[in-house]
């Protein structure tokens, strides 16, 4: 085959391959997020709160991960007017550009499900993969949380697996430390029993 | 009534994402980097040497929401030599003869998971995985693995134009497809040819803008499995890729041979048990000349390989310090095979011993110090430090 027949062929494909609908790399908001991870929950609250100096040096030390955010923007998923987990909006950096995901935590910390809702590179996206993801299911702030140990790598892909598994390590801390205290005290879910 | 309305506002504004995630993830212009400086110790006619092998500027623009720019500007061996060339080569004073390259440029488009278009642009060529991941964390030796020398020319790029995604319902599966400039001779010159010895296929990738030869394309088909998604335990650990590039090599005008090259990888690491943290890297390549009679020089036969095969042990340390003693058998054989008609002499191929350390400092810079020596040839033991940087 010559080569100008060659690149008529490419041209052609580029031309059909134009013609398809474009997917966003934003998969999921954060209302579409919480209902795939709280899909029996009634009601979803948003709230927003901002750490003070201490907390933010506490979930730091806890976690081990520098915070990249002064505060937490988080639903807590309600059924009949009970707490039953939270959905906790976080973003780290993939190998360039900021990642957005959620995780979704149940009342006693455990995590349900994370989702990513922006991967805004071509390289490295293989952390939407559901099979990856789902490892980071019944971990709490007390697992490892660390690639290569209790996390799988995905090679190629490691920066991000490496920061999303670090991020989901600083949610579970933020929630153990900061908010679900917070819910405690405000009488809205029971003191957890110490391990 | 108020006290209503001013919950209700609280309500909403608590609905939207604060200000501060906005500016977390803000978009722009990104730019990274990475880099690595060595010193070799040989014993041949190197000597003892100071490398300031790369650096390299990575600018990269989200264009779109479904479109991605990415770009390498890399500047070897310290700088360049504007008289570097022709008859004035060395005379002008200047302390560089490295290079300055345009190792990527392109815009990757989404189109859905398993197909994206990879634009007309500067790609690498989708062959090892050293290839298209060649950050100094990623491979524990100073030096590449010398298969990627002569077997695979790492840093391997070419014009191109391809399309890569996952594969459909096989989570653990992607692909790519990349059409490329072919191999070239710079339309016969010498000192570029496809040769034994310490040139390999190194010296046939074609100049960026040639003009008049290569007038072929090549086209790489890749296939990676990455295990970290299954089900089954052992396989999450578990990685590995095959990949082939075909096209046509025109030593002359009057001369060319399809060109065949293919290569297997593999890697494992050890999450739990006895061998919890050793990993596993198996990696072989081979090249096949159609018409190896084509090839003028008498000791390439229809055939080139390289391999290596590497056990590393990852300690890990404090926060993301790691110490890494690895060892490795590599080597690559320029010479194997047979011609046609044409006569052809075996000249036999290069085997090392690598061995060292790596000490990963944090996830942006590593030290290195590894021996590779020869298995045939004294004087090509060489003893080498570096420093890798990344971010």
């Amino acid at each position: 085959m010559k080569r100008t027949t060659q690149l008529t062929w490419l041209a052609l494909a580029v031309v059909l391959l134009s013609t398809l609908p474009a997917q966003a790399m934003r998969y999921l908001t954060p209302m579409q997020a919480q209902k795939l991870c709280f899909p029996e929950a009634d009601q979803f609250e948003w709230q927003q709160r901002k750490f003070t100096a201490g907390e933010a040096a506490r979930i730091q030390r806890a976690s081990g991960v520098a915070l990249k955010l002064p505060g937490a923007w988080y639903a807590l998923a309600m059924k009949d007017s009970q707490v039953i987990g939270a959905v906790i909006v976080d973003c780290v950096k993939g190998k360039h550009e900021a990642i957005d995901f959620v995780v979704a935590l149940d009342a006693e910390g455990k995590v349900r499900c994370i989702e990513i809702l922006e991967y805004r590179e071509s390289i490295g996206d293989e952390v939407r993969r559901a099979g990856w993801r789902k490892q980071f299911q019944v971990k709490d702030s007390h697992s490892k949380l660390k690639l290569n140990d209790d996390i799988a790598n995905i090679a190629g892909a490691t920066i991000s697996c490496r920061n999303v598994t670090e991020g989901v390590r600083r949610v579970c801390h933020t929630w153990q430390l900061v908010l679900r205290p917070a819910l405690v005290s405000a009488k809205r879910l029971p003191k957890l029993a110490s391990r | 009534m108020q006290q209503r309305l001013d919950k209700i506002k609280e309500a909403e504004a608590a609905n939207r994402p604060p200000e501060w995630l906005n500016q977390a993830s803000a978009k722009g212009l990104s730019f990274n980097f990475y880099g690595e400086a060595k010193y070799n110790m040989t014993k041949g006619s190197n000597g003892n040497y100071f490398d300031p092998h790369r650096f390299v500027l990575i600018p990269g623009f989200k264009l779109s929401d479904n479109a991605y720019f990415n770009s390498e500007i890399e500047i070897e061996h310290g700088g360049v030599d504007d008289e570097s060339s022709g008859s004035t080569a060395g005379k002008s004073g200047s302390r560089f003869r490295g290079a300055l390259e345009l190792e990527q440029f392109y815009a990757d488009v989404k189109i859905n998971d398993w197909l994206n278009w990879r634009s007309l642009g500067i790609s690498l060529i989708p062959v090892g995985s050293v290839n298209l991941h060649h950050e100094p964390n990623q491979f524990y030796s100073v030096h590449r693995p010398i298969m990627y020398k002569y077997i695979i020319p790492s840093t391997w790029m070419e014009g191109s134009m391809g399309f890569f995604g996952d594969i459909p319902q096989a989570e653990s599966l992607s692909w790519f497809f990349l059409v490329s400039q072919g191999l070239s001779s710079s339309d016969g010159n010498d000192s570029a040819r496809i040769a034994d010895g310490s040139k390999g296929v190194r010296d046939v990738r074609p100049g960026l803008n040639a003009k008049g030869d290569n007038r072929q394309l090549a086209y790489t088909m890749r296939l990676e499995y990455n295990g970290a998604s299954s089900d089954t335990e052992w396989l999450k650990s578990l990685s590995g890729s095959a990949s082939t590039y075909f096209g046509n090599y025109q030593e002359t005008t009057t001369t060319d041979t399809n060109v065949y090259l293919w290569d297997l990888e593999a890697k494992y690491r050890w999450r739990d048990g006895f061998m919890k943290n050793f990993e596993l890297i198996g990696d072989y390549a081979q090249w096949h000349f159609a018409s190896p009679d084509a090839i003028a020089d008498a000791n390439v036969g229809d055939r080139m390989f390289g391999y290596r095969l590497e056990l590393a042990y990852h300690h890990v340390l404090e926060g993301d310090q790691e110490l890494i003693p690895f060892f490795r058998l590599e080597g690559y054989d320029t010479s194997e095979g047979s011609k046609d008609t044409n006569s052809f002499t075996d000249t036999g191929s290069s085997n090392y011993l690598t061995y060292g350390v790596y000490y990963q400092l944090n996830r942006h810079m590593e030290l290195k110090a590894a021996v590779r020596q020869s298995m045939d040839d004294a004087d090509n033991t060489e003893f080498s430090i570096g420093v890798g940087y990344q971010f």
